[in-house]
């Protein structure tokens, strides 16, 4: 499929394109920028970085780890370092680095402790820094400078590469700079080289912080521009139900869920009657807010975050139920199809008595076995929907 | 690192506005620095006054003048191509003068920061938005500059914790870059692979899944812009419907997945007509297309439909139970050809196109009817 974008012809073009991205990202700026999403989107982003992030983070902590190891393994080369400087530094490597980055790192890895993970990195990454902080300053006394610049990257390295957020961070961040200041301004009595290194270290904190910013800006509006498009792709326009390629996808899921667990599955078809009528009657706009009507009223019906409903076609809905026994599925039925006789919208062409649009189903209750597949239970459901049709319409067939 | 070279093309134009912004940032930011400079050593550094008119001078001639350059061509549109190559060098000056000044500041008796270089690096890294083949090279000499400075500057043959320092340092900076570089990396990666990721789903969302033709709201939104341009351009643009005869029928007697197959079949030798003269097809209904070209003389036009209705005959798919003598799949075509005028309303066009269709139809089916001038004057 080619891409519309990169055609010759619509470059030339002005106008606004037909998927309305953009307008969608520039009524969200303002979350953006704010780094905090409304409602739950905060809480779905944190899970995304959760998890795409893992193998990060725990590269990151090993790596670190390994850095660790790595410098204590210099010092032990270079000269004229005292003894008790090398000391507290395996100490602090052994005992503090180590240990928080490989807990850090388990967190990261296992599915059940993840939702922590993002506070384990920034904690971990706020010790790491006070260790340092520490560090220099022991050193200081015996005059050996540990870089500042050391102390303020193990925040930076959460904030860029571990993708903790930028609101949980950068108050860590700014602790630690403060911290840093005063141990720095122990004993100062106006020493040039010790202002030039304050200052230094506090402009290199709020590069860090200003940069993180721009690249979660950046990563906040990829995800929200991915997240809409994903929608785009799994909705039906017109009812905001799930169009026909999303439902085939998430049936197939719950139906494979079921038979593995050996757990009952309805698939309830339902089917609009006389909509051609309707529809030539009464115009396509009053058909469209007809179909919205139904729709909403199928959601108001089928409430469970299990519940699968989608349009899978003109006029036709489907909706799948996991684990629900026979007495409450036949009420879930007669539910839709009083909700749906409660609009009362009216209908004066269906050539019969009925003066209001009204619907037909068909469901099939079964837990799946080795014999069938999905599709065979969509046929069959499909059948009892052709039965009730039979059978004089706005009414259900249930087996 | 690197797509085939159109979508390489797409890419960089997809992110360069982003790119743009962030160094807008940066570039301020080092911008507000090195203004703050006078204040701060009348404040609290006190420079000598030898020191102060070297490096102040290179920063306020040299420096100073880049970053506006750099903020400017972020900012017009004109010299945004100038922006990636002014962020390189400003970088590279930004952090060559640090490390002079830190030579300067020793041999003058006066102290700077060591970190100045370091920091330079790790905001050219993160925060330019510069592609990472680009940027390791560049920050590769910073690195090396920097380690050579600080050898020069804190190395003493007689002073052994100075030596343990310098080591420090240059622990300090070796560090620096390889974070930046292989966070650089990860960066990158993500966001190319982010951006392929949006252009499928885009892509999928804005095509009919069986086809593979455009969906119906994007004809509805193509056929709006190119009237228009049409329109302002007086060229010529043609709209043709087409229709497959007897489609019910045969979804009867074949079933709907062999329907199905078949419309998908329809749909790609369509997309391949219609590719070749630069056309665009779209699947408006069940088995109704519609094709729009842009720019085709008249003759080109019925020649380009001739093509059309010839190629689905020539797939001859078998079509048994339809009540004439042809035995295949057939279009019916309408399309109308014209150039529009200010008081053309877009829709009586379509609708007179949907006539002709009609007209192709009730002629037999298989034919194709075109609008003449007469007809829509």
């Amino acid at each position: 499929m080619p891409d519309l974008r990169s055609s010759h012809l619509l470059l030339a073009l002005d106008g606004r394109e037909s998927l309305p991205v953009n307008r969608m990202t520039r009524r969200r700026m303002s979350e953006v920028y704010g780094m905090r999403f409304r409602g739950v989107d905060e809480t779905r982003f944190l899970r995304h970085n959760d998890q795409s992030r893992v193998y990060f983070r725990v590269t990151a902590m090993l790596a670190g780890a390994l850095l660790a190891l790595i410098l204590t393994g210099i010092d032990h080369l270079l000269p004229a370092i005292p003894e008790a400087h090398i000391e507290l530094r395996q100490k602090q490597v052994f005992f503090g680095v180590l240990p928080v980055a490989i807990i850090a790192a388990t967190i990261a890895l296992r599915p059940s402790l993840r939702r922590y993970s993002e506070f384990a990195c920034a904690a971990g990454m706020t010790l790491i820094s006070l260790l340092l902080v520490f560090q220099r300053y022991s050193g200081l006394k015996v005059g050996l400078e540990i870089p500042m610049a050391l102390i303020a990257l193990p925040p930076f390295i959460g904030l860029l590469l571990c993708r903790v957020r930028w609101r949980v961070q950068t108050p860590q961040l700014a602790g630690i700079c403060l911290i840093a200041v005063a141990a720095e301004l122990n004993g100062f009595r106006g020493e040039i080289p010790t202002l030039g290194r304050i200052y230094s270290f506090t402009l290199m904190t709020i590069v860090i912080a200003a940069g993180s910013w721009v690249v979660e800006v950046h990563n906040r509006l990829t995800w929200i521009r991915r997240d809409y498009l994903h929608q785009l792709s799994r909705d039906d326009s017109l009812t905001g139900l799930l169009n026909k390629r999303a439902f085939q996808r998430e049936y197939r899921r719950l139906f494979k869920l079921a038979s593995r667990e050996h757990r009952p599955i309805t698939v309830v078809m339902l089917d609009l009657d006389h909509f051609k009528a309707y529809n030539d009657h009464y115009g396509h706009p009053a058909g469209d807010h007809c179909l919205k009507q139904i729709a909403s009223a199928l959601r108001s019906q089928s409430r469970r975050p299990s519940d699968i409903i989608a349009r899978i076609g003109g006029e036709e809905f489907a909706l799948i139920w996991y684990g629900v026994n026979e007495d409450n599925s036949r009420r879930m039925i007669e539910g839709l199809l009083i909700a749906i006789r409660d609009l009362k919208i009216p209908h004066h062409h269906t050539g019969t008595a009925r003066r209001y649009v009204s619907a037909s189903i068909g469901a099939r209750r079964k837990v799946p076995d080795a014999q069938l597949t999905a599709g065979d239970l969509l046929h069959e459901a499909d059948q009892l929907l052709y039965k009730s049709k039979q059978n004089g319409r706005d009414c259900y067939t249930l087996q | 690192m690197r797509f085939a070279p159109e979508l390489e093309a797409a890419y960089r134009v997809d992110l360069f506005t982003l790119s743009l912004r962030a160094r807008l940032l940066l570039s301020s930011l080092l911008l507000i620095i090195y203004l703050c400079y006078p204040a701060l050593d009348y404040l609290l550094f006190h420079p000598p006054t030898e020191f102060v008119e070297i490096a102040r001078g290179i920063q306020f001639y040299l420096i100073v003048p880049l970053l506006v350059l750099t903020i400017a061509a972020s900012l017009v549109r004109k010299l945004s191509p100038l922006s990636t190559p002014l962020t390189l060098i400003a970088i590279f000056c930004v952090a060559a003068s640090a490390m002079y000044q830190r030579i300067l500041g020793h041999e003058m008796g006066y102290f700077t920061a060591q970190s100045w270089a370091d920091i330079t690096m790790l905001s050219a890294f993160f925060f330019a938005s510069i592609p990472t083949v680009r940027i390791v090279p560049l920050c590769l000499a910073i690195l090396t500059l920097n380690i050579l400075t600080e050898i020069h500057v804190g190395l003493r043959i007689d002073d052994k914790l100075a030596l343990a320092n310098t080591v420090y340092e240059i622990e300090m900076s070796v560090i620096m870059f390889i974070l930046g570089a292989v966070g650089c990396y990860i960066v990158e990666a993500n966001n190319r692979l982010n951006w392929l990721e949006s252009r499928d789903l885009r892509n999928k969302i804005q095509h009919d899944g069986l086809t593979g033709a455009l969906t119906r709201r994007e004809f509805r939104n193509l056929y709006r812009r190119l009237f228009s341009l049409a329109q302002r351009e007086h060229r010529p643009i043609s709209i043709a419907l087409a229709d497959v005869d007897y489609f019910k029928p045969y979804n009867d007697n074949y079933g709907h997945s062999q329907g199905d197959h078949c419309l998908a079949r329809l749909g790609r030798t369509l997309r391949e007509v219609a590719d070749h003269h630069e056309g665009f097809v779209a699947r408006i209904g069940g088995e109704e297309f519609a094709l729009l070209f842009y720019g085709l003389s008249e003759e080109q036009n019925i020649r380009v439909l001739q093509q059309v209705r010839q190629s689905i005959e020539n797939l001859a798919i078998p079509h048994q139970a339809r009540p004439d003598q042809l035995q295949h799949v057939t279009l019916s075509i309408g399309s109308i050809h014209l150039i529009p005028d200010d008081n053309r309303n877009r829709f009586d066009i379509l609708k007179l196109a949907d006539r002709k269709l009609y007209e192709a139809k009730a002629s037999g089916r298989n034919h194709t009817v075109i609008a003449t001038s007469e007809q829509y004057a």
